[in-house]
C-alpha cells in the first residue's frame, strides 16, 4: 500500500463501515431498538455492528400517559456499565462523537 | 474448556471474523447477559457457539419483574441477547489474540483462511486494516 509521510492520519473510506473505523477509541452515540441509547468509548466493532463500548452509559426512554392530563410523559432511566459487548442486531444507528464547542 | 472450535464452516467464519471470539474468550468466567425482554442472566459461561448461542451453568435468571430464579443449566438463544457485560479485568485485545491463536495452533494445516473466496476477501481486508493501523 502506498503511503507518504504527510497523510499518515488519513484513512481511506471505501465502505460505510470505514466511517465507524474513524470513530475507534472515541466516544460514540449508538441508538438501539426499544428506545435505548448508548454512549461510550468504541473499543471494537465488527461487520454485524457488534461493538465493545467502554464506560458505556445506557439511557432507556419510556413513555407513560399521565392519568389526569392524558399527556405523554417521557421518563429516562440511566445506568453505567464499565465494559459492554453490544450485539449488533439491536443497533439502529451509530453516530461519531459530538464535537463540543464547534 | 475444549480448545478446538466445533461448528460448521459458517460458524468458524464468524468466529474468526467477528467479535464472537471475544465472547468465546469469556468462557469459564462469570458474566451477565442482558436479554431482549429486559431480563438478564448472570452465571458461569460454559459454551459459546458460532451463532453466539450461550449456555451457562449455575446461573441466576432475573425476569423483567425482578423475580430471580436459579438454574443449574441454562441455554440462551442468540437472538435474545442484547448486551454481554464484560468483566472489568478482561483485556479485550489480549483475549481476542489468545482465543484466535488457540484455534490456529490447533489447526493441523494452519491454512484456515484460504478456503472460500469470502474468507479470503475478508482476510485481505483485515490485513489492510491492520496495515493502515500500524502506520500511525
Amino acid at each position: 500500500m502506498a503511503d507518504d509521510g504527510e497523510n499518515v492520519s488519513v484513512m481511506t473510506v471505501k465502505e460505510p463501515l470505514d466511517l465507524i473505523r474513524l470513530s475507534l477509541d472515541e466516544r460514540i452515540y449508538v441508538k438501539m431498538r426499544n428506545e435505548r441509547e448508548l454512549r461510550g468509548k468504541l473499543h471494537a466493532y465488527d461487520q454485524h455492528l457488534n461493538m465493545v463500548l467502554g464506560d458505556a452509559e445506557e439511557t432507556i426512554t419510556t413513555v407513560e400517559i399521565d392519568e389526569e392530563t392524558y399527556e405523554e410523559v417521557y421518563r429516562t432511566t440511566k445506568r453505567n456499565i464499565p465494559m459492554l459487548f453490544v450485539r449488533g442486531d439491536g443497533v439502529i444507528l451509530v453516530s461519531p462523537p459530538v464535537r463540543v464547542g464547534v | 474448556m475444549n480448545p478446538r472450535f466445533i461448528g460448521t464452516p459458517r460458524e468458524k467464519f464468524s468466529f474468526f471474523n467477528t467479535l464472537l471470539c471475544l465472547v468465546k474468550s469469556l468462557q469459564g468466567q462469570c458474566v451477565t447477559v442482558d436479554l431482549r425482554n429486559d431480563s438478564y442472566v448472570c452465571g458461569l459461561l460454559l459454551t459459546v457457539d458460532g451463532f453466539m448461542n450461550l449456555s451457562f451453568s449455575t446461573a441466576v435468571y432475573c425476569d423483567p419483574q425482578g423475580n430471580e430464579f436459579f438454574f443449574e443449566n441454562i441455554f440462551v438463544q442468540c437472538r435474545n441477547i442484547r448486551y454481554v457485560h464484560i468483566p472489568e479485568h478482561v483485556s479485550i485485545i489480549n483475549n481476542i489474540k489468545n482465543e484466535v491463536a488457540k484455534e490456529v495452533r490447533n489447526k493441523p494445516t494452519g491454512r484456515a483462511m484460504d478456503k472460500s473466496r469470502k474468507a479470503k476477501k475478508a482476510y485481505n481486508q483485515h490485513m489492510q486494516t491492520v496495515a493502515s493501523l500500524h502506520r500511525h
